[in-house]
């Protein structure tokens, strides 16, 4: 099986989700990556040279609301599941 | 104003206009009046990116957009398609940021218009390259500095409400003119009701700078249009400085620093491919019709360009009054309503353009934040015009009227700024400098400079509220009696 994805583009992909992952796992990661993309490939073989691009499976559009206002959640319930807060903000890892 | 030749600077703009009149957000119905609210209490599952939870378009924002494409000549996109925006950050919940994009399959809201503004140097055309609507992130409050701060607090009142990208060619070629341009185009959004200036951080701006072919650089985080001037002319001589010593310039990302007034280098963060930029699934293509369009257009509110051409023919200013007025809405509806109580409109578009504005600008203030109100403006004009103020008072107490919001017959009153046009009292101020320039009046038989300087002194006694033409008068009479006595 060729490799598709490079265990750099695996350490890309994780600095991008700010997840620092030990060498074991970049070694399973990238074995992984590249298993789902080739099971994918499969789809290279039909022939979609006549098919026009389409963005959307589903056969509805043009589905929009009214610019009315309704009741948010109630800040407890808002933070309920918030891992970590302080009074009433998230809290949250500082991020550069 | 940035002296340079017109090749060396260029400069495109990303303009950020939250669409503050829609009561509620982008993508749910939560309200979109957040600001001076308690941390999160205008949030919920879909604002939160909770699990299970669907977006749903708010069809006015699409409205509002529109609008915003046609007043700036964009060509329209038949569907409105929507894209995510993948980073992790936590000012969007979702860890991705629900926008539109321009590629793989993907057409903004509108494209290619333009925008004509005036400058020093006559009119120019700046390009629209696109627009097209996004969710607002969250604001993320720091203890301290972001750099000393140990962790982020986020208030999510702010995510999800309707911002309208607005990005132009690289057209600018100064500070100056980037000015001019982000002013019309706040008047323009003004004037449509789609967006309020005047609140904080409702216009927001990223700048792309290039000096004399270097590289470019983007400076981002600017929070009002004010600053916008300032950050380009810092990013220019920050510029011209390393290409002097001959560093070259590298692509980067700089951040505006609003305290310090300086550009600060950011750590290269994610390139455009690592936004992996896909169809947003959880929203469906909405197809904007031929008719959709024309319900737009038969709606549009009059534009600064046309409302410019009707306070020429409505009142008879001049084409450079009508011109400094629109640029802003606020400024225009003044004037309109001055109008109704007075009605020589050339005297209050010159107190306005000239005593009101100067002002304002001094005191860093825009028209909405002042106390002026137009009842008061014409109220100080009526003093003027009944003779109980001259006009170089009017010009001081102004500055106190758009301070305090006083009624400028009080401040008249109070201040006994009322002017002296009785020639009794006069000839008695008159009298006294006659006492105490002796050779001053000698000089002032023969010299009209003397003259003059006789009645500033007598001007100078009475705090400038000698009636000019009365005193005048008065002095040359007197000096005409010296004058026949002596003979
Ligand atoms: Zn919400």
């Amino acid at each position: 099986m060729s490799e598709l994805i490079s265990r750099d583009v695996v350490l890309h992909v994780a600095w991008l989700a700010r997840l620092f992952l030990t060498d074991e796992q970049i070694e399973a990661m990238t074995k992984q990556f590249n298993e789902i993309l080739s099971y994918f490939r499969k789809l290279d073989r039909v022939d979609t040279s006549n098919v026009p691009l389409e963005l959307y499976v589903t056969p509805l559009k043009d589905i929009t609301r009214e610019d009315i206002v309704e009741a948010s959640l109630n800040p407890d319930e808002a933070l309920k599941n918030a891992p970590k807060r302080e009074g009433k903000y998230f809290k949250a890892p500082k991020m550069m | 104003m940035i002296n340079l030749s017109e090749s060396e600077l260029i400069i495109g703009l990303e303009c950020h206009v939250q669409l503050s009149t829609l009561k509620t957000k982008l993508f749910c119905s939560c309200s979109a009046d957040y600001r001076e609210l308690e941390p999160n209490t205008v949030v919920c599952p879909t604002c939160l990116g909770l699990p299970g939870s669907l977006p749903v378009v708010n069809k006015e924002a699409i409205n509002l957009g529109l609008k915003v494409a046609k007043a700036l000549n964009c060509e329209i996109s038949d569907k409105i398609i929507f894209f995510r925006k993948n980073y992790y950050y936590p000012d969007m919940p979702k860890n991705f940021q629900i926008s539109q994009y321009d590629r793989v399959g993907g057409i903004p809201l509108g494209r290619d218009g333009y925008v004509n503004i005036k400058t020093d140097a006559g009119e120019r055309t700046v390009r629209i390259r696109r627009i097209h609507l996004e969710e607002d992130p969250a604001r993320i409050v720091y203890l301290g500095s972001i750099s000393t701060s140990p962790y982020s607090l986020i208030d999510y009142n702010r995510a999800g409400v309707a911002l309208l990208e607005i990005v132009t060619e690289p057209d600018l070629t100064s500070d100056e003119e980037a000015h001019i341009f982000l002013k019309k185009l706040r008047s323009i959004v003004e004037h449509l009701g789609v967006s309020d200036g005047g609140l904080q951080g409702s216009m927001r701006c990223d700048v792309n700078i290039s000096l004399s072919g270097g590289k470019r650089v983007e400076i981002k985080n600017i929070s009002s249009f004010k600053e916008v001037k300032k950050a380009i002319k810092y990013e220019f001589l920050r510029q011209k400085q390393l290409i002097k010593r001959g560093v070259i310039i590298e692509q980067e990302t700089r951040h505006w620093d609003e305290v310090r007034k300086t550009t600060v280098s950011m750590r290269s963060k994610e390139t455009e491919q690592d936004y992996r930029y896909f169809p947003e699934p959880d929203l469906v293509p909405i197809h904007i019709s031929g008719e959709w369009i024309n319900k737009i257009l038969a709606n549009l509110p009059e534009l600064p360009e046309a409302r410019k051409t009707r306070l020429m023919t409505q009142y008879g200013l001049p084409t450079h009054d009508a011109e400094v007025l629109t640029t802003s809405k606020a400024l225009a509806d003044f004037f309109e309503k001055a109008a109704e109580l007075y009605k020589n409109y050339k005297n209050i578009s010159n107190w306005l353009m000239g005593d009101v504005l100067r002002n304002l600008n001094e005191l860093d203030i825009e028209i909405s934040e002042s106390k002026i109100t137009p009842e008061l403006l014409v109220s100080m004009l009526k003093l003027i015009d009944e003779g109980v103020i001259s006009g170089k008072l009017g010009k001081i107490i102004i500055r106190e009227v758009i301070q305090t919001g006083r009624d400028p017959r009080i401040l008249v009153e109070e201040k006994k700024l009322i002017k002296i046009s009785s020639e009794e009292s006069l000839n008695l101020y008159i009298t006294q400098v006659f006492q105490e320039y002796p050779g001053a009046v000698k000089d002032a038989l023969k010299d009209e400079k003397a003259i003059h300087y006789l009645i500033g002194q007598v001007m100078k006694k009475t705090a400038g509220r000698a009636d000019p033409d009365i005193l005048n008068k008065l002095v040359r009479k007197k000096l005409a009696e010296i004058s026949s006595s002596v003979q």
